[in-house]
């Protein structure tokens, strides 16, 4: 999605051509939220979903972290800085830069849960894959490392919802004024 | 004493002439004093910019109405976390900056339209630190239950404190967009 600078390339490309970058830069968050905003829908409806995206990694297309740092790369490559093209409006512009801090919180947040769900996800996938004969009273453990897992996925999920929440709210402010 | 009514406050004429004479020094509204004549400025804007800056008034209805339109949406509750009030008010307090930012320019550039207009522009003056206030409570309000450590009493009660800031800010948003459509009706058939 970026260049070498961290700047989103199509943005650079049709600021090139003569194209709004401006324009350019709307649509290019626009088209996060709604991958985002995909991503966390299908997860929300099948929570197993979430598996799959989370241990994604090296898959830029599927995989859930590569939205949620894209995004915020976006943000920082092309609306935070003073020669960003929304500058042009000013209230906008302010209003995006107000957010950053709170924005950066919700981050870190949606990133350090996905950390610790992924490393929970290996762990209780490697459990599960340990060949043994099953023994009376491992339902039990089955049933409490099920409930951990479950915890998790759910925490990871509410807090990507929260960035995905958060960053939507955000693009509100491109709603025009409308005049009396 | 005697007093005059100014929208719904009662206002002592000492009152009145003081403003009035505020107003003169600060915004240049009484530009002259001939003896004891006061010679009012022609049609236009106080600032001397000319007449013709609808846009800085439109620009503030529209963004008044926006912001009412914001305030209306949020349907908070008491069991709402700091994060969800967070979410929920961003698009709120992101339009506040452009609110701000009008109603400086509207101070700034005070539309004086003709002798008759003191009353008007005392109103107008009246509303703009009501409103300036209610935004500064709603903001504090906002503040506790964003970022305060409190108990879930404490959050249902500042849960309905915001609820009583928001409807006291939208009358006065009202009451500030009514008196600039009153004062200049034509800007509604401007667009």
């Amino acid at each position: 999605m970026t260049d070498s600078q961290g700047r989103p390339s199509r943005v650079r490309d049709t600021a090139s051509a003569g194209a709004d970058p401006g324009d350019q830069v709307r649509a290019e968050l626009q088209e996060a939220d709604e991958r985002l905003s995909a991503m966390i829908y299908r997860c929300q409806e099948r929570p197993s979903a979430l598996d799959d995206v989370v241990l994604a990694i090296d898959d830029t297309d599927k995989s859930v972290e590569a939205a949620v740092v894209g995004t915020f790369r976006l943000l920082q490559a092309c609306v935070y800085p003073v020669d960003s093209p929304l500058r042009a409006d000013r209230d906008v512009w302010q209003a995006f830069r107000e957010q950053r801090e709170e924005f950066a919180d919700f981050y870190r947040s949606a990133l350090t849960a996905l950390e610790s769900y992924r490393e929970v996800l290996e762990a209780y996938r490697t459990v599960k894959r340990t060949p043994a004969p099953l023994r009376r009273g491992d339902l039990e453990r089955i049933q409490r490392d099920k409930h951990v897992h479950v915890r998790e996925r759910d925490a990871c999920l509410a807090a990507l919802r929260d960035f995905q929440g958060k960053f939507s709210a955000m693009l509100a402010v491109f709603c025009p004024v409308p005049l009396p | 004493m005697a007093s005059a009514m100014i929208g719904s406050n009662l206002y002592s004429f000492t009152t009145i002439y003081c403003a009035l004479d505020r107003t003169a020094r600060h915004g240049n509204l009484m530009s002259e004093h001939q003896g004891n004549v006061v010679t009012f400025p022609a049609r236009g804007w106080t600032d001397g910019h000319p007449s013709s800056r609808p846009e800085v008034l439109l620009s503030a209805v529209g963004h008044l109405d926006e912001l009412s339109r914001r305030l209306e949406q949020l349907s908070p509750h008491a069991s709402w976390t700091a994060r969800r009030w967070m979410i929920a008010s961003t698009p709120f307090r992101m339009r506040l900056v452009g609110v701000r930012s009008r109603l400086a320019e509207l101070m700034l550039y005070r539309p004086a339209t003709g002798p008759d207009d003191g009353y008007w522009l005392l109103e107008l003056e009246e509303a703009f630190r009501k409103i300036q206030r209610r935004i500064h409570d709603l903001d504090a309000c906002l503040l506790t239950l964003q970022y305060g450590e409190i108990s879930p009493a404490d959050r249902s009660r500042e849960t309905e404190a915001f609820l009583a800031r928001r409807s006291e800010l939208g009358e006065v948003a009202t009451r500030l967009r009514n008196l600039i459509i009153q004062r200049f009706p034509e800007l509604t058939s401007r667009r």
